[in-house]
Order: C-alpha cells, then sequence, then structure tokens
C-alpha cells in the first residue's frame, strides 16, 4: 500500500514531516485537580489528575516522595468497533506504566513526602498515536494541578513507511506493520525519558526518525507552554489583586 | 469544564466577552502582577551577582534559576518564589481551615482538607465538651464518636507540622468544632485571601459564613456562642440512645434545631454567590460575596436564577466596576 | 486567674525545720561572730565586735575601692594567711562540714579554690568546684559526687561554687559560707539581695541529719547593722513579671486568627500584677478623698495666699543667705568659738509657719573641705569648693530623731548656717568627755539671754562680710517688700493661724496624693506595652514582615520561627543571602555571633574572611535598630549592635572544621561550659533555621543547614546528660 503518495502527500494530506493539528484545553474535569483534554488529529484523551492527596493504601505509602500512579483506559467508543474491554488488560496495563514512568521522571516527587498522585487518562477518541497524546494530556493535567515538575514532558510518535519518515502517525500508518517510534522528552533539558519502537530499523535511519519524534516533541511543548502561560495570565487576570 | 455551564446567547456572550477583557486590560497594566506569569521550565531571570534564594516552585538548572510550576513570581529581598495559582491547599501555622471528618482512630480524628495529606485533630488538641482541661481518658476515647463522627464538617486551626511530617490541628476554642446546618462549598484555596478575619457573622442573614484558607467555605445558620456544647453533648447521646442513625432526623426532632426557611433560603443565596464568584475564578472576600448576593436579591432573583447565564454576566460586569472604582481610589 | 475550678492544694511549713545561724567572719581576723540566733535575733553587739576585728584592708587595695570593687580574696594575701584557707581549717576543726562556699564569679570561685587546694596538696582531691562555665558532663558529676558525699577535704567535703549551685539543684550541706558579700551584677558591685541570701543560705542545714545550718559571711569591709539586717532579715524577692514583647511572639500571635497580641498582654502576668493594684488604689482615692473633704477652712483662700507668700518669703531668704555664706564671704569667720546658728527646720514634714526660722544655737569646732575624689575638682579655688562645719549643739539639725537629745557633734554644710554671731567661746581642748560638752553647750544655751545684754549681735552681711553683690541686694529689697505685705495681710491677725495653716497643708498634701494614685490608676488601667506593642507592629510592617492589615508574610513566617536568636537581624541576614553565599563553615561560625553573649575583654579579633561577615552582621543590624529606633522602639542602637559578640567566631569555626575540642579552648580563653552551652544553642538555632529555610521552600538552604548541624553536633560537646 501506498501511505505516501509520489507528490509527497499522506492519506490524510499531511506531508510526512507534518504533524496534526494540536489543540489542547485545561479544565476539562470540575472536580479534579487538574485536568485537561488533548487533540492530535482525531485523536482525543482527556486526563485528570487527582492529589497529591492521602495514600489510599497505606502499604504503598513512601516516607520520602510521592507515590504516583497512573491509570489509562480506552472509552469503549473510542474506536470503530466498539467493543467491550476488560479493565486492565495487557495493553492498557503497559501503556499505564509507561506514562507513570515518563511522568515520574519529570514531577519532583521529594516535595510530597507520604502523598498519592493519580493520574487518570483515557482515551476518547483513538486514531494512532494515543501514547502521546495521553502523555501530552497528563503533562498538562499535571501542571494544571500545581504539582511542581522540574520540566514538562511531552511527547510525540514518528514512523518509518515507504522509505520516508513521517511524523505523527495516524491510525491506519501505525498498523502498517512499519517501524514506530514513540518519544518522550524533558523538553527544556532535552533529555529522553521515554523511546519505544516496536520493529526493526537501521541504526542511521532510526536516529533519523528519532530526530524527527524529538522535533515533533518540541513543537508540542511550544504548544503547550502557550497554553499553560495563557492559563495562568487568565487565572490571574480574573483573580484580581 | 470548570466554568459554569451556562447557556450564553449572543448579547451575553458579547458581554462576558466585554467584561472580561476588560479585567484582563485592568490587570495587564505594566508592573502588574500578571505580567509575572511564568510556566514549569520558564527561566526566571535574577541577578546571579549576589546570592538568590529560590523558594517554593523554583529549582536550578544549568545555573538559571527555572519555575516548577505554572504561577506568578514573587520576590522578597533576594528570595525568589513562584506562587502558584491552581494548586492543592498549603496550610500554614495559624490558619483557619474547614475540612471533613474522614476517620475516627485510637485518640485522632482524621480530617480532609484538601492537603497533600489528612490532617489529623488530636483528641487532646481539642476542647472537651465539658470545657474542663484535663488528660484525657480512656472514656473520652470511647466517646470520640460523640464529638465528631465520619463526614462530619469540622472547623480547626493549623497547630504545625509534627516531626513525622503530619499535619496537626487544633480546635481549642469555642468557635471552632463541629458546623451543622448549612452548606460546604469547594473553591480552589488560591482564591482565598488570608486575612485577619475567617470568621464572618453576617447579621442581616443570621448566617456563619467561614472562608477556610482551604478552600473550603461554610454557609450555615448563626450558631450563639458555641458555650452550650453540653446540650448538644446530651442531645447526642439521646441521638445514639436511640440509635437513630442519620443527623437529619434529629435535626428535625427538636423545635430548637428547625433552621427558618428564610434562614435556609439565605444560605442557599450566598452559597450560590460563591459558586457563580469561583467558577468566574475571582477572589473572594466577604465583601464581594455580600455585594454579589445584594445584586441577587435587589434583582428580585429566584435563587436558581442566580445560577443563571444573565447573572453570570452580570457579576463579571459587576466585578469590572468594583475593581475599576477601587483602582481609581488607589490612582 | 482561675486554676479552672479544680481545687488546688498548697503545702508549705512557714518555719525552716532546720534553723540557721548566721555567722560573720571579718576579713583578717580570726573566729566567727555569732549574728543571728536560731531564733532568728540579731545581736547588735556580736556584730559591731565583729565589725572591729576586721582588719583594714591594705592602703593599696584601698585605692581600687573607686574603681572597680577589690577581689580581696583573690589578689590577697596567699598561704597560710589567706581568709579562705583559714575559714576552711576552722570548718574543719569545728566540723562544719560539708560546706559549699559561694562567690560570685567563676573566676574567682575556682582561684579560691585554688588557694585551698595549693596549701593542702594531700588534699587536692577532696575539693569541688561548680560553676556554670565547667564541662557540662563535669558539672554534673560534681553534683553527684557531692550528693554522695565523695567530695572531701580530710574527709571533709567542700565545694566551690557560684550561684547556680543555689538554684535547681537539691544539694544541701551542713554549712554556707559567702566569700563576698558583694556581687556584680552587670554594670556595678552591689549588696546581694536578700532574696539571694535567703536562696543560697538555704543550702545550709539538711533536714533530718544536722541540728542546725550554719552560715557564715566573710565580711570584709565596714556594713552598716541595717544593711545587714536587710540582707540576712529580709523577705524573699518578690515574684515580679520580668515579660517582655518580643517579635517573635509578636507574630506568632499574629498570624493567628484571633491571635491578639493584645490579648496576650491583657492576660500576661504582668498585667495581672498591675491590675490587681487597682482595687487597692481606688480605695486609697476615696479615703483620701473623703479626708480631704472632710477638712473645711474658713477664708481657704486668703490662707492660701498668704501660705504662698511665706513660702516666697522663705526661698528668698534662703537665697540670700547661700550668697552669704558662700565660702568666699563667710570663710574667715568660720573659727573655732564662734556661736553659730543653724537651721533645724529644713525638711518637708514639719513646716513652719512663721515667718521667723527655727534655729538652734551651737558653737563652731572645726572646718574642713569636703574632700572630692576626681582630680578637677582637686584643683578647684577654695572658694568654689565645699565645706562642712563641725558644729557642737543642742539638737541634732533633724529633730525628729528619737532618743535622748544628745548634745552631739553635727557637721553641716555652709548652707544649713542661719547666721554668725559676733561672740566667740573659749572652748575645752578634750570635747571627749561628757562633762566638757555640758559645761560647752550650757555657755551656748546661755547665748541668745546673754546676747542683748552684752551686746553680741549677728554678723551683718554688708558691714561684716562686706558683701557687695548686686543680686543680693535686689534680693533683700524683695524680701522687705514681702514682709511689709505680711504685716498687712488681712489673715495675719486671725488667731490661731499657724493650725490653719497646719491644716492647709495637710489638704494639699492629700490632693498632691491622690493626683499620684490616680495617675498610676490611669497608667496601669491602659494596657502595660500598650505603646511598645504599637512601636514594634510598626516595625515588622517597615521591614516587610506584616501587611498593613497585619497578615504575616514570607519574612515573618520565617522570623517566626526563629526563637533562640534575635529573629529579625537574622531573618534579613537570610533574606539578603549573606547566608546562602558563604561556605557552611563560615555560616556555622557568624551564626555563633547570634548566641554568644558574654563579654570577653581580650579577645582576639577573628581572622580577616570571618570578620569582613562579622561587619556585614554588624550593618543588618544596625539597619534593623535604626528601623527599631525610627519606629519608636526604645532601643539604643550601638547596644543593640553590641549586642553581637564575634569572641567565638574562631573557636567555632574551628569546631565546624573538626578541631578536637582540647584545640578549640586553646584558641579563645572562655570557660569549657560557656562554650558548650553557646554551640548548643547554636544548634538549636541552625535547626530553627532549617524549619524557617524549608517554610520558605529554599531546599539547598536546608541542606546547608542539615550538613552544618551535622558538623558541629559531634563529640563532648554533645555529650548526653548524667542524669537519666
Amino acid at each position: 500500500m501506498e501511505y505516501v503518495s509520489p507528490e509527497g502527500l499522506r492519506l490524510d494530506g499531511r506531508r510526512p514531516m507534518e504533524m496534526r493539528q494540536i489543540r489542547a484545553e485545561i479544565g476539562a474535569v470540575g472536580k479534579a485537580d487538574g485536568s485537561a483534554v488533548f487533540e492530535m488529529g482525531n485523536t482525543k484523551v482527556i486526563a485528570a489528575v487527582y492529589g497529591p492527596r492521602e495514600v489510599q493504601n497505606r502499604s504503598q505509602q513512601i516516607n520520602d516522595k510521592a507515590l504516583v500512579r497512573c491509570e489509562y483506559s480506552m472509552a469503549n467508543f473510542s474506536t470503530g468497533d466498539r467493543m467491550r474491554k476488560q479493565k486492565g488488560d495487557r495493553r492498557s496495563t503497559e501503556i499505564s506504566l509507561v506514562i507513570r514512568q515518563t511522568m515520574e521522571a519529570c514531577i519532583l516527587t521529594h516535595l510530597m513526602p507520604r502523598s498519592q498522585i493519580d493520574i487518570f487518562v483515557q482515551v476518547l477518541q483513538a486514531d494512532g498515536g494515543t501514547r502521546s497524546a495521553c502523555i501530552n494530556a497528563a503533562t498538562l493535567a499535571l501542571a494544571d494541578a500545581g504539582i511542581p515538575m522540574c520540566d514538562l514532558i511531552t511527547s510525540c510518535s514518528a514512523g518509518y513507511l515507504n522509505s520516508t519518515p513521517l511524523l505523527d502517525l495516524n491510525y491506519v500508518e501505525d498498523s502498517a506493520g512499519g517501524a514506530d517510534v514513540t518519544v518522550g522528552i524533558l523538553a527544556k533539558s532535552d533529555k529522553v525519558t521515554l523511546l519505544q519502537m516496536d520493529a526493526k530499523l537501521p541504526m542511521d535511519i532510526f536516529e533519523n526518525i528519532m530526530q524527527l519524534a524529538v522535533e515533533g516533541c518540541k513543537a508540542i511543548a511550544n504548544y503547550i507552554r502557550e497554553v499553560l502561560l495563557e492559563n495562568t495570565k487568565k487565572l490571574e487576570h480574573r483573580r484580581g489583586v | 469544564m470548570r466554568e459554569l455551564q451556562v447557556s450564553l446567547n449572543r448579547t451575553q456572550k458579547i458581554r462576558l466577552q466585554k467584561a472580561l477583557q476588560n479585567l484582563q486590560d485592568l490587570s495587564s497594566k505594566p508592573n502588574s502582577s500578571a505580567s509575572a506569569s511564568v510556566t514549569v521550565s520558564d527561566t526566571i531571570s535574577v541577578n546571579h551577582e549576589d546570592g538568590v534564594l529560590k523558594g517554593h516552585g523554583t529549582s536550578e538548572h544549568d545555573g538559571e534559576v527555572v519555575a516548577t510550576l505554572c504561577g506568578v513570581v514573587e520576590r522578597v529581598n533576594k528570595l525568589v518564589y513562584v506562587r502558584a495559582l491552581r494548586a492543592r491547599y498549603k496550610p500554614e501555622i495559624g490558619d483557619i481551615v474547614v475540612g471533613r471528618v474522614i476517620e475516627v482512630v485510637p485518640k485522632r480524628w482524621r480530617v480532609e482538607i484538601n492537603f497533600s495529606q489528612d490532617a489529623v485533630l488530636m483528641l487532646s488538641s481539642m476542647n472537651l465538651p465539658d470545657g474542663i482541661q484535663r488528660r484525657r481518658t480512656a472514656i473520652d476515647e470511647l466517646n470520640m464518636r460523640s464529638i465528631f463522627e465520619e463526614s462530619d464538617v469540622v472547623c480547626a486551626e493549623v497547630r504545625g507540622f509534627q516531626h513525622d511530617g503530619s499535619l496537626h490541628l487544633q480546635a481549642r476554642s469555642q468557635k471552632y468544632g463541629k458546623l451543622e446546618r448549612g452548606q460546604l462549598l469547594t473553591i480552589p484555596p488560591y482564591l482565598v485571601k488570608r486575612r485577619k478575619q475567617h470568621f464572618h457573622y453576617l447579621e442581616q442573614y443570621g448566617i456563619d459564613l467561614i472562608i477556610g484558607c482551604n478552600g473550603f467555605i461554610w454557609v450555615g445558620e448563626h450558631v450563639e456562642a458555641r458555650d452550650d456544647m453540653v446540650t448538644e453533648d446530651q442531645e447526642k447521646a439521646s441521638e445514639q440512645n436511640s440509635k437513630s442513625s442519620g443527623r437529619l432526623t434529629s435535626i428535625g426532632e427538636g423545635e430548637k434545631a428547625y433552621t427558618p426557611l428564610d434562614t435556609r433560603k439565605s444560605v442557599c443565596r450566598i452559597a450560590n454567590a460563591i459558586r457563580v464568584l469561583s467558577s468566574l475564578a475571582f477572589n473572594l472576600t466577604v465583601e464581594v460575596i455580600l455585594e454579589t448576593v445584594e445584586m441577587g436579591t435587589t434583582l428580585n432573583l429566584d435563587i436558581h436564577e442566580m445560577l443563571g447565564a444573565e447573572f453570570y454576566v452580570l457579576v463579571a460586569e459587576q466585578e469590572v466596576k468594583r475593581r475599576n472604582s477601587s483602582g481609581k481610589k488607589k490612582g | 486567674m482561675q486554676v479552672h475550678q479544680q481545687p488546688c492544694h498548697i503545702v508549705y511549713t512557714d518555719y525552716r525545720p532546720t534553723p540557721l545561724q548566721h555567722y560573720v567572719f571579718p576579713s583578717g581576723g580570726e573566729g566567727l561572730y555569732l549574728v543571728v540566733d536560731e531564733k532568728g535575733k540579731f545581736r547588735e553587739d556580736s556584730f559591731q565586735k565583729a565589725l572591729n576585728a576586721l582588719v583594714p584592708a591594705r592602703e593599696g587595695e584601698k585605692k581600687r575601692e573607686n574603681g572597680k570593687w577589690q577581689k580581696g580574696l583573690v589578689a590577697g594575701r596567699l598561704g597560710e594567711e589567706s581568709d579562705i584557707f583559714k575559714m576552711v581549717k576552722m570548718i574543719i576543726q569545728r566540723q562544719y562540714d560539708p560546706v559549699i562556699l559561694f562567690s560570685f564569679s567563676k573566676r574567682e570561685c575556682e582561684s579560691l579554690a585554688m588557694q585551698v587546694s595549693n596549701m593542702l596538696p594531700l588534699l587536692k582531691r577532696g575539693i569541688g568546684v561548680h560553676h556554670s562555665g565547667l564541662l557540662p558532663i563535669l558539672k554534673e558529676v560534681i553534683e553527684i559526687l557531692f550528693q554522695e558525699g565523695l567530695i572531701k577535704v580530710r574527709n571533709v567535703m567542700c565545694l566551690f561554687a557560684t550561684e547556680t549551685f543555689s538554684i535547681g539543684l537539691n544539694m544541701p550541706a551542713k554549712t554556707v559560707v559567702f566569700t563576698n558579700v558583694r556581687k556584680f551584677d552587670g554594670d556595678k558591685f552591689r549588696w546581694i539581695s536578700s532574696g539571694e541570701y535567703i536562696q543560697m543560705s538555704g543550702r545550709a542545714g539538711r533536714r533530718g541529719i544536722d541540728e542546725r545550718g550554719i552560715c557564715i559571711l566573710m565580711v570584709d569591709e565596714k556594713l552598716e547593722p541595717s544593711t545587714t539586717k536587710l540582707m540576712l532579715k529580709g523577705s524573699a524577692d518578690c515574684l515580679n513579671s520580668a515579660f517582655h514583647l518580643s517579635y517573635n511572639m509578636l507574630l506568632n500571635q499574629l498570624r493567628c486568627e484571633d491571635g491578639d497580641p493584645e490579648n496576650l498582654l491583657r492576660n500576661s502576668f504582668y498585667q495581672f500584677q498591675s491590675d490587681r493594684a487597682i482595687p487597692d488604689l481606688q480605695k486609697q482615692v476615696k479615703n483620701l478623698e473623703e479626708q480631704r473633704d472632710s477638712i473645711i477652712i474658713e477664708e481657704e483662700d486668703s490662707l492660701n495666699d498668704y501660705l504662698h507668700l511665706l513660702r516666697e518669703c522663705k526661698k528668698l531668704k534662703k537665697k540670700i543667705r547661700d550668697i552669704v555664706f558662700s565660702p568666699k564671704y563667710c570663710l574667715p569667720f568660720l573659727q573655732p568659738g564662734r556661736l553659730v546658728s543653724i537651721e533645724c527646720t529644713k525638711t518637708e514634714q514639719t513646716p513652719s509657719f512663721s515667718i521667723e526660722d527655727q534655729v538652734t544655737w551651737g558653737v563652731i569646732i572645726n572646718f574642713e573641705k569636703v574632700k572630692h575624689l576626681s582630680k578637677e575638682e582637686i584643683n578647684q579655688k577654695p572658694e568654689d569648693a565645699d565645706y562642712i562645719v563641725d558644729v557642737l549643739t543642742r539638737y541634732l539639725w533633724d529633730c525628729n530623731l528619737d532618743g535622748p537629745r544628745m548634745k552631739t557633734l553635727v557637721w553641716v554644710r555652709l548652707g544649713q548656717i542661719h547666721s554668725l554671731s559676733t561672740a566667740r567661746i573659749s572652748i575645752p581642748k578634750n570635747l571627749l568627755p561628757l562633762e566638757a560638752r555640758e559645761n560647752t553647750m550650757k555657755i551656748v544655751s546661755e547665748y541668745p539671754s546673754r546676747a542683748s545684754k552684752e551686746g553680741f549681735r549677728l554678723l551683718h552681711p554688708e558691714d561684716d562680710f562686706k558683701v557687695q553683690n548686686s543680686e543680693y541686694k535686689k534680693k533683700v529689697r524683695r524680701v522687705e517688700a514681702l514682709e511689709s505685705l505680711f504685716m498687712k495681710h488681712k489673715i495675719v491677725k486671725s488667731p490661731l493661724i499657724e493650725q490653719k495653716l497646719k491644716v492647709l497643708c495637710m489638704k494639699k498634701e492629700l490632693k498632691a496624693k491622690i493626683k499620684s494614685i490616680k495617675e498610676t490608676m490611669r497608667t496601669s488601667t491602659a494596657l502595660a506595652f500598650k505603646d511598645e506593642l504599637k512601636a514594634r507592629k510598626r516595625v515588622l510592617r517597615r521591614l516587610g514582615y506584616v501587611t498593613s492589615d497585619d497578615v504575616v508574610e514570607m519574612k515573618g513566617k520565617v522570623a517566626c520561627e526563629i526563637t533562640s536568636a534575635e529573629e529579625l537581624t537574622l531573618t534579613e541576614l537570610m533574606f539578603n543571602g549573606v547566608i546562602k553565599d558563604i561556605k557552611v563553615e563560615e555560616m556555622i561560625s557568624l551564626l555563633s555571633c547570634f548566641v554568644w553573649q558574654e563579654k570577653l575583654v581580650d579577645a582576639q579579633k577573628p581572622r580577616e574572611e570571618l570578620n569582613l561577615l562579622f561587619t556585614q552582621l554588624q550593618e543588618t543590624a544596625r539597619r534593623v535598630a535604626k528601623v527599631q529606633l525610627e519606629s519608636n522602639v526604645p532601643i539604643d542602637v550601638e547596644n543593640f549592635v553590641n549586642s553581637f559578640r564575634p569572641d567565638i567566631m574562631e573557636a567555632v569555626y574551628a569546631w565546624s572544621r573538626g578541631s578536637k575540642f582540647y584545640e578549640i579552648m586553646e584558641i579563645t580563653q572562655v570557660f569549657e561550659g560557656s562554650l558548650i552551652r553557646a554551640i548548643r544553642r547554636l544548634e538549636e538555632v541552625l535547626q530553627q533555621l532549617i524549619m524557617a529555610a524549608k517554610s520558605i521552600g529554599e531546599t539547598d538552604l536546608v541542606s546547608k543547614f542539615e550538613e552544618a548541624v551535622s558538623k558541629i553536633k559531634r563529640d563532648i560537646v554533645f555529650a548526653a546528660s548524667l542524669y537519666l
């Protein structure tokens, strides 16, 4: 199948290096301490953060830092074929772990000892790159919850199809069987906290693709920063003196 | 969406937008606090020549001071810190907080106060119902539920952090203690400004308003000086004897426990005013709340209409007026 | 005050189960003199004997009397002659042991012990020294040894201690010796107070062991019997509130909802004490007012007028006399044998209402210049100096003294001379026998009657003294005018004028009294400290610790945590980044200035970089003090700045770098115990600073302070107490 047309356009009409439209909105869940909706094209996830709060299971309490928990789920209606998914299937457990570990890297857990931070992310619409979208949404929600973080973590994926490096794969491209590299970086310090790939790639091509994904992350980081700053300013304006 | 879900018609939308724009213009004058807003990982410019103290919400990264929170940069002498806006409550000694009892455990109650841990209210830092200061006995411990039960709303003062890092409260005065016959509202703590007074008795409505520093606000029927804790205790005892499970029934029982309809209406009005203000993310002070309530009554609005679109816009416009006039006063 | 409705039992005895005997040991003398016996009777005769036995200190030592109090015992004779040695020997002989010897300085305490132990090397192991400068652990060892009866001089327990031993420790002995009766209380040497005496003498006599306790006072100078009585038999010191308002207290109050500092003050013991006095005062006022109103005087106005004139007149006359009897004019007439009249109604209590002054006649024996100690006055001209005249007279010039009106020699100042007579009599060479004095006085007493007969008269100012002063003349004229006014005054003719005047004066006195009591009432009902509270709040606002609505700000929160050091200066140092910039060791050294209060006379200056820090500290302190002064807080800026002492900076610096304790003791001359206490307090301050740094969220500082704690908290300085 041809994923990149001779004119250099992808199936959804993007250029190979082009990201989908991204949109973020802060404060989607009223009750949560922090929440956000993050959209990448047709992928739409919602994240809610609770905490830092009292540890629910006392035995899990950590005395010198916060316990971070993450729960990833997909809404039943998020994919084309509506099907009932069991909670805690292997895929979502894995993604939960990935997101948790990624976010833990930036949360200053030592400032909130003996507490617990819950991150809930749910995919509302799945169209590839849910992992990245979830991480981005989680970052926004954490920042909204006022949880201290050393840096913003953003994530983006890139793939290699038809001998072309492609940024931000959608579902069709994702399921084409090519390489899919998901990268999460600390935006300011340029450090990688997440790197996943479920195929084989030659070293030099991988480096290219990874570089591409990092570029994507940075673009997302800029957007997220803008959104956060605007939100902060709005709150401060509203609050008045 | 945290903002109130109201369907605005076109003119209302425009009015609201205009009001909010005005607010923004008002506070985005040069040197205002909003201009110092930062987000996570933003660099905060400091003079590195002489020492810098990095306070809350900052850390050092490659020799630069970097924000770890979204908020507003504040400076005190050489100290730089970021005042977070939306965040959980950060207790400070002496703060008045309203909380909900989560658990009754030996010698203490666990109270949820919107902090990163449950706060602890020791039996020993609580005035006993009989008002006598003495050692707490085993009987006192057994009777702890006669003072507070699970899910009771209480008011207390932050006593401080213990060595193990837990936060302790105290309720050593008659004005602290259980709150009944009213509504508990939660707003983001940053909307509550620390003041000399957090207890307010609104005489014209016969209402007690407690604006807890932790963003929990209590609106309830005014209670005369709580010296009659003894009678309350007896009430409780009889309640336990009759095994009536809910407090509601016990309130319904006695003539004394009846809250007049007018008072209840006032509670709702004040509560709705707070809801509107907090959904607009305006700073909450007792003056603003009262002003909003009064506006509702002068417009002859029903209680439920206070949550409607028109009032929402009106409150925003009112806020613009208020800030305009206070700004002029200062100028 | 209520003790929460709980019954409260007070157990007390109002007598001493073990009676005390108080002895005096005169310096240089031999033996003891019982001054107060078991029954609490003061033996005047025995006290006089003791004072007579006092061998005056040698001339060389006497010189120092004016300046610093002589430390006779320390600097004094060594060897067998030393008083302290005699004392201990006597105690051994009389089996008055165990004994505690109190002295009022740490150094004196040690050197006294040295004197005894040097004399008796054999007994070296049996003498204890106890004062706050000791290593805490040694101090505890000594306390325990003493309690167990192991400190002995040839089976005699003997402990040299400072006042610290008298408070808070239950370690009595049979005998207590006061090696001095004066102590230095910060700015001067003073007699020990009766309260202190009670506290220390209370260590004498062990209940159930000794029949009676013995108290020995080593006296090396003349004591007035009244002073001694007051000291030995006075009551315990009053419990007076020493409450003082600190910024830390204020801030901690302000950050609580109802934390009204005024409430705190209102509930303070200080306020209680002043409140308690009010009903009493009110009663007094009422009584006095009743008294005042009961006095009804006819023609009060004119009487008032009269009294006024009278006083005016007397004042003028006195002034005239001052001119006339200035040394310049009267010195030539002060020959021995001249008759002189002396004013004997000088005191306010017995005002006279006649125009005539009450005088008494006497005869001049001698006169001399008053000696002054400062040099400048010695070089004065004879005219300006003060003179004292010895006069033999019938009355003591203040006649209120009871007892026989003795024919005594009194000293009078020139101002008290009323007039001099032209007459002179011969006086016997030896006036010591009573008879001689009687005879002389007889002649003197006859003088007034003889005066008119034999043509004696008073020396006239202008004729005899040759006073040519314009001031004088003016005053004389004025007196004459006033006197004529008197004569014309209508009241003067009325009978019983003296009594009436007396009553009037009484009434006036009552009025004045009422006024003064009302004034004290007013000040005590007004909140004590209220003005200071206001001023201090102003300081906090100006330094940005609280907002204008008294809400505590960031800096205030930091100052809230600091209770063991000067909170404002330390907070300012922190917020100025000084503490953040410097190395841990330097910081510890700098902080030592906050905890060291003793003054070292010849302390060496710390090295350059430490001194630089200290200067920074002083600048900050000066700034803080100035703000306080500008806000009307009563404060002495320089005093405040100098309350930070750099004396142990070097030692603490070395300690924080891991030096051994004996090494740092070589650096500085302070007592071990004092240094240890300072370092312990320093650790306390550091702990508070950790909390403060946490409250502002400065994690680097937190770890810095924690590192500092780990650097100083080691070895002997933090050795655990022996008491469990």
